[in-house]
């Protein structure tokens, strides 16, 4: 008998565009629903007068008019703090800032939607919660629980913000998967040989570089870099610099108006994209008034531009190969992952350093969906032959006394893994023993990240030096960060406070998510019943009209049959409120009226016959 | 470190299938805790020694760890899933140090009894010189190209010889004398000052 496994979905939560996907027995398939081919655009707008919200092509439409309160690239958000946003908030017409925290040292970014703020999870959960309707419209059941992927090189915040985000969008994220991982098992699913694999992926905002090995099923990641501050986004920035620059001389103004800015950055977006098929593109910009600003860019002066960007790629590969002990040469396959590589001098570029020409015969932006998607149906128990042996991206550790980044775990060691270190009290009586955690790999830990403070708690009060407590730093399958204590003498747990530098407490992130469950329940019930209504109101009209005309070619019976069915069907839509039951009533009635539509089709086709004749 | 216990459970609690590894029962993937202290060969099920078979290793690696990773336990309950983290970590740990020549040496010595490389940092006398004489010879050839190619291919030599060295040494420590594993920590300590150099040296 075969098992009922649970839905579990697959999303690619990106910068530009997020996916969401599900594999079957037979293999991923993108969800399509909601139009847009299954992809939506990560764009995010708040109608202020009317107090709605839209996510998707709706919100993006909306961008030029609205451009305080369309919010966009918020991935690039995610984990940070505003210290660490300088230079972006820049080239952002929306308004970032600090969220206040009465903590000292926590510096987390939100956006200001007119006068309430928004953490960047929030903004992300609505990007979720718009893919989750997506995935319940298709399957006609909720969904809790999904697998979403992040850059490989996201450090433990920005990580636990997308798990975050899921859980404040009512998504239990059973799984992160780097997205270069996903991208591989995608690629290499069907291709049964052992390979080295390298996985060059450009995102909007991103770029990650894992060299993989494949063999009978098991994807095994050697090492992996990146930046997750590099993407096709500063592509159009570099031309949206040019055009204020250009824009500067020649008629001594500045673009600063909210709107033109976001006018530029869509411009700027449609020219790059018409530079990967054509020599050269125009530039055009009304200023206002008289003025309007108007260039041709070559494609050798667009990729002039860039390549101080794409060479920063490639020092990334360099490095990545490096910590896999590889040469180029060793790589037997390079593939192309993300909008960005599109651009053909990435290709060549990449091509030149590997010395072959890269994979490109995957759809770029999909294949992160896929490989979640079949991820996840590792996850819900549908099959076991697939392994993901993943790395953690940067070395993690602790601040030593004199400020040095004392390391416990290396960069590119596989994970889950763990390290442990025991720590004692400096002062008689001392109770609590703070401890700043590190992710990077320079010396000082000035110079690294602060993935926040973990203070030891509640120690029993002992002269300096005798308490021993064994921490133990776990990094699981997903790159998060796990830490517990135990005091070596009564073999106790120790209670642990996390206070994370750029992220949410747990009680924050439980608040919000009931704050959204209350919500969301109400909004996806009543959303769900307008849709399933609308498809009841077509779907019976459409029979009725098949009925009228065809009446004659129908048994008598069958006709009774299907008027009956189709009146207990509006009924049942018009009184009742249980969507499942009118999804149910609606499925059934849909495999009645098979013959019907034949009848119908055939019917027309011989129509279609006798007019040509 | 103490010398490690090994005690595995005969039969699957679970199943009562004969257990093959200390950790899993490869029939129903009920998980056991490992125990405090893990033999690393013993959790790999391979023979306690220095010269492994490296493909058997991965293979046991990867055999092992297909019924162990947390990703076949989504559908377990909490505790299973914790336990599946824990054990895949131990288990990454162990194939992560006997993989490599200088961890796997070290953890030998330290199995029996020996000094750990923080506690004993000393190095062979003879070593020192060579250091310092391929140093003075490093400068001497500043940007000659060939020169530095020979350097660093001499290194590399020394390197290898000292490999061997370890793994006559470290290959059975049953009947090794408390000088015998000071002498192999030495050794063990001076790869580090040739790759330090061979980190320094251009081309790979």
């Amino acid at each position: 008998m075969a098992e009922e496994h649970e839905i579990i979905i697959g999303i690619d939560l990106g910068t530009t565009n997020s996916l969401v996907a599900f594999a079957d027995e037979r293999g991923p398939t993108l969800i399509e629903s909601g139009g847009d081919g299954g992809i939506l655009p990560s764009v995010i707008g708040f109608d202020v007068e009317g107090g709605g919200v839209s996510v998707g092509s709706a919100a993006r439409a909306h961008a030029v008019e609205r451009p305080l309160t369309t919010v966009y690239s918020v991935k690039r958000l995610m984990g940070k703090g505003l210290a660490d946003l300088a230079e972006e908030v820049e080239h952002l017409p929306y308004r970032v800032t600090r969220r206040p925290s009465a903590e000292e040292g926590r510096d987390l970014a939100a956006v200001d939607i007119a006068g309430r703020l928004f953490t960047p999870p929030e903004l992300s959960a609505l990007i979720l919660g718009e893919l989750k309707q997506r995935a319940e419209a298709h399957f006609g059941r909720a969904i809790h629980k999904a697998v979403i992927t992040v850059p490989a090189y996201f450090d433990d915040a920005q990580r636990q913000a997308t798990r975050d985000a899921g859980r404040i969008a009512g998504l239990e994220v059973v799984r992160i998967v780097n997205e270069p991982t996903a991208a591989a098992l995608a690629y290499g699913l069907d291709r049964r040989e052992d390979a080295t694999v390298a996985v060059y992926d450009l995102g909007g905002g991103t770029f990650d570089i894992s060299i993989l090995r494949l063999q009978q099923g098991t994807f095994e990641v050697l090492a992996t870099h990146g930046d997750t501050h590099l993407g096709g986004d500063d592509f159009d920035r570099k031309i949206m610099d040019l055009a204020a620059r250009e824009v500067a001389e020649q008629f001594g103004v500045t673009i600063q108006a909210p709107a033109t800015r976001q006018a530029l950055r869509l411009f700027a977006e449609a020219v790059k994209i018409g530079l990967s098929s054509e020599p050269r593109k125009t530039l055009q910009i009304d200023l206002g008034g008289e003025l309007r600003y108007e260039r041709l860019l070559q494609a050798a002066e667009f990729e002039r531009m860039i390549d101080p960007l794409v060479e920063r790629t490639l020092d990334s590969c360099r490095r990545a190969l490096r910590g896999a002990g590889l040469g180029p040469a060793a790589v037997d396959h390079v593939v192309m992952v993300g909008g960005s590589t599109r651009v053909p001098h990435v290709r060549r570029r990449v091509g030149e350093l590997f010395g072959r020409p890269p994979y490109t015969a995957l759809n770029p932006e999909q294949v992160v969906a896929l490989g979640a998607a079949v991820q996840a149906s590792v996850l819900a128990g549908a099959r076991r032959d697939v392994l993901l042996l993943d790395v953690t991206p940067l070395s993690l550790g602790i601040e030593t006394l004199g400020g040095a980044m004392g390391k416990l775990i290396r960069n590119n060691v596989r994970v889950p893994c763990q390290a442990t270190e025991t720590f004692t009290t400096f002062q008689d009586g001392q109770t609590a023993v703070r401890i700043n955690v590190l992710q990077g790999e320079r010396e000082l830990a000035a110079d690294c990240r602060s993935l926040g403070v973990f203070e030891l708690r509640d120690l029993p009060p002992m002269p300096a030096g005798m308490p021993k407590i064994d921490v133990t730093f776990l990094i699981d399958q997903n790159g998060i960060l796990n830490v517990t204590a135990k005091e070596q003498r009564s073999g106790q747990e120790a209670s642990i406070q996390v206070i994370p530098a750029h992220g949410l407490t747990r009680d924050e992130v439980r608040r919000l998510e009931e704050e959204s469950v209350a919500f969301a329940r109400q909004d996806l019930e009543a959303h769900r019943l307008i849709d399933l209504r609308t498809q009841v109101a077509f779907d019976t009209n459409k029979t009725e009209q098949i009925l009228q005309k065809h009446s004659a070619s129908l048994p008598p019976e069958q006709k009774a049959a299907v008027e009956r069915a189709m009146a207990e069907l509006r009924a049942l839509a018009a009184a009742s409120t249980d969507a499942d039951a009118i999804h149910r009533r609606l499925q059934a009635f849909g495999r009645m009226t098979i013959p019907l539509a034949e009848i119908a089709m055939t019917a027309t086709l011989r129509e279609t016959l006798d007019e040509a004749q | 470190m103490s010398a490690p216990r090994q005690t595995i459970p005969s039969k699957c609690l679970s199943c009562s299938a004969p257990l093959e590894s200390p950790i899993v029962c490869t029939g129903c993937h009920t998980l056991y805790p490992v125990p405090e202290k893990a033999d690393y060969f013993a959790l790999l099920r391979l023979p306690r020694r220095y010269r492994i078979d490296e493909q058997e290793l991965t293979r046991a690696f990867l055999s092992l760890t297909r019924n162990i990773h947390p990703d076949y336990f989504g559908a377990g309950s909490e505790e299973m899933r914790l336990l599946a983290v824990r054990l895949s970590a131990e288990v990454n740990d162990a194939y992560r140090i006997l993989k490599d020549p200088v961890l796997r040496a070290g953890y030998l010595l330290e199995c029996a009894g020996g000094a750990s490389a923080a506690s004993d940092r000393s190095v062979p006398p003879r070593v020192l010189g060579e250091v310092m004489e391929i140093r003075e010879a490093i400068e001497e050839a500043g940007a000659d190209a060939g020169e530095l190619r020979r350097i660093r291919d001499r290194v590399a030599g020394l390197r290898a010889e000292v490999l061997d060295e370890i793994a006559d040494a470290a290959d059975d420590l049953s009947g090794a004398g408390p000088e015998d594993k000071i002498r192999l920590r030495s050794l063990i300590n001076s790869v580090k000052y040739y790759d330090n150099l061979l980190s320094e040296l251009p081309g790979a």
